[in-house]
């Protein structure tokens, strides 16, 4: 067939395919994604503009970690001060980012703007962040990961971001989740990505919302804790789920769908069926 | 076979793409990727397999794939008639038909086997054998929220075995060799592939308390991050 024989589609309908696609983009795998779809572009169709805004949704989306010297923190919409401006809830400084290079630089000569957290909840932030800090260092260790702990009007955010990538040995992951604290009481959601693509592909994407739960505490720190220990509680039991789901995997969904050997527990006699075959067609 | 492809090449590039997106999104991606590069639709839709569907029109059901299609029509390997009717389809000769008929497709579990085989020299017949299977699986139990599990896999083999109409048709010869490659490959995504994904998560999140403790957090860090560039900096360059 020719080529003529295909509808073209508008460079408008070509860029929503490709933003669709990276936005879709695997674990650190965004700028693997991005070289292969220029390749099926008209060329410089994607501006750098677009490209930044494209990845800055996608690091707004998945919380990716960003390189700030020698450490890294989560982008998150909690955290924005402006498009390429973030705050480091950690040092409390103002970050520069670059969305397209993951990386990030303090800006020094600039203090944060005044709101950037919540005065009145301060004590209970930073108890928070220590609490939480530790809880990434024990159960994160693996690959790289940070949490940010933001505050408004009364509300405070917890985002936590880990991931591992090891391109070389075809596979990523990532793990974030988002926290809030508003009124006494704890909700969040975590979500999951893993991607095996040596010779294959296959992807596990898992969304967990956890319920409000109270959190009680006389003073800050025993606030903190107490949000750590939920947050823990609640991401570990979504980890031993998983893991029981794999098991429950391999002896009922899988099976259910295509046994390893049949249900006579030896394999198929093809000469035998196809004389069998043979008999019932000619005897039609 | 193993690693991604660098070159201008548009079918590479679609089939990189086709390897990092979401396999349970095969046909949305399929159909991104063909509007982007019109030009190599029909390449492309013989390269990349897709999740069967089987024939909404009447009569006995029949999968459809790009291995019965000409044009937008679809031939049923029972009454080999083209559904919507066209009457200049592709129809397979005489003997390959005899041995369609006798064939049992399989639609449960997806898989797609496509054998090539050689006409026969003195009594040996060699079979080229591509296997693609897809297995997609949702869970939303309360513990687990919602969950995707999903992912494709193709492999090939060759195989010449002697062919006679009586002790080794080429249905036999066939047969065995698409059962042994289903056994293979049903074990190899689940024991491997699966199960692979657990152990990404876990790499990321550990369930048991790490590292050692005392051990500086800044520094644990900064090592990764330097591990992980080094990393990229590999694979971008193989």
């Amino acid at each position: 067939m020719s080529d003529e024989e295909y509808e073209e589609v508008s460079d408008e309908e070509k860029l929503q395919i490709a933003q669709h696609f990276l936005l879709s983009s695997p674990p650190g795998q965004f700028d693997e994604v991005l070289a292969d779809v220029k390749k099926l572009l008209p060329p410089s169709l994607i501006s750098p503009e677009m490209l930044t805004g494209i990845a800055r949704a996608y690091n707004t989306r998945h919380s990716s970690l960003i390189t700030v010297g020698d450490k890294v923190m989560p982008i998150c919409k909690e955290a924005e001060i402006d498009a390429t401006k973030y705050v480091d809830s950690v040092s409390k400084k103002m970050v520069k980012v670059d969305h397209t290079k993951w990386s990030g630089t303090v800006v020094e000569d600039k203090p944060l703007p005044p709101t950037a957290f919540d005065a009145s909840v301060e004590g209970k932030r930073t108890a928070i962040l220590s609490a939480v800090e530790d809880y990434v260092t024990k159960h994160f260790g693996g690959g790289r990961a940070a949490c940010g702990v933001y505050s408004k009007a009364g509300k405070i955010t917890v985002v936590i971001s880990g991931d591992k990538v090891n391109l070389k040995n075809f596979w990523s992951g990532a793990w974030h989740s988002t926290w809030t604290l508003e009124s006494g009481e704890l909700s969040g959601v975590a979500k999951l990505k893993a991607h095996y693509f040596e010779e294959g592909n296959v992807q596990l994407q898992t969304t967990k919302e956890f319920p409000k739960v109270a959190i009680g505490g006389a003073d800050d720190e025993t606030v903190g804790k107490a949000v750590a220990e939920e947050i823990f509680k609640a991401e570990q039991a979504l980890q031993m789920a998983l893991g029981a789901m794999y098991i429950n995997m391999s002896e009922e969904t899988l099976k259910s769908m295509r046994r390893v050997m049949p249900i006579t527990r030896s394999k198929m006699e093809w000469n035998l069926q196809a004389h069998k075959m043979v008999k019932q067609l000619h005897t039609k | 076979m193993s690693g991604l492809v660098d070159s201008p090449d548009p079918i590479a590039s679609s089939l990189n793409i086709m390897r990092r997106l979401p396999p349970n999104r095969i046909e949305q991606n399929l159909s991104g990727l063909l509007n982007l590069s019109p030009s190599i639709t029909d390449e492309l839709l013989q390269r990349v397999d897709q999740p069967l569907e089987t024939s909404p029109a009447s009569g006995r059901p029949f999968i459809l794939s790009d291995y019965n299609r000409d044009g937008d029509s679809y031939r049923s390997p029972w009454t080999n008639e083209y559904s919507p009717l066209i009457t200049d389809g592709f129809k397979p000769s005489q003997k390959l038909r005899d041995l369609e008929d006798k064939y049992v497709k399989k639609g449960a579990w997806n898989s797609i086997h496509v054998v090539e085989a050689s006409p026969p020299t003195s009594g040996q017949s060699t079979y080229k054998l591509t296997t693609t299977i897809m297995v997609t699986m949702d869970t939303t139990g309360k513990e687990c929220g919602a969950t995707n599990l999903a992912g494709s896999m193709t492999r090939q083999t060759t195989q010449t075995c002697p062919v006679n109409d009586t002790t080794n048709p080429h249905l036999t010869n066939i047969g065995k060799m698409i059962e042994d490659m289903e056994i293979e490959m049903r074990s190899n995504m689940h024991g491997l592939y699966l199960l692979k994904t657990s152990q990404v998560v876990n790499n990321v999140r550990s369930a048991y308390m790490g590292p050692k403790q005392g051990m500086d957090h800044t520094k644990i860090l900064s090592e990764s991050v330097a591990k992980h560039g080094a990393q990229r900096k590999v694979d971008s360059e193989s």
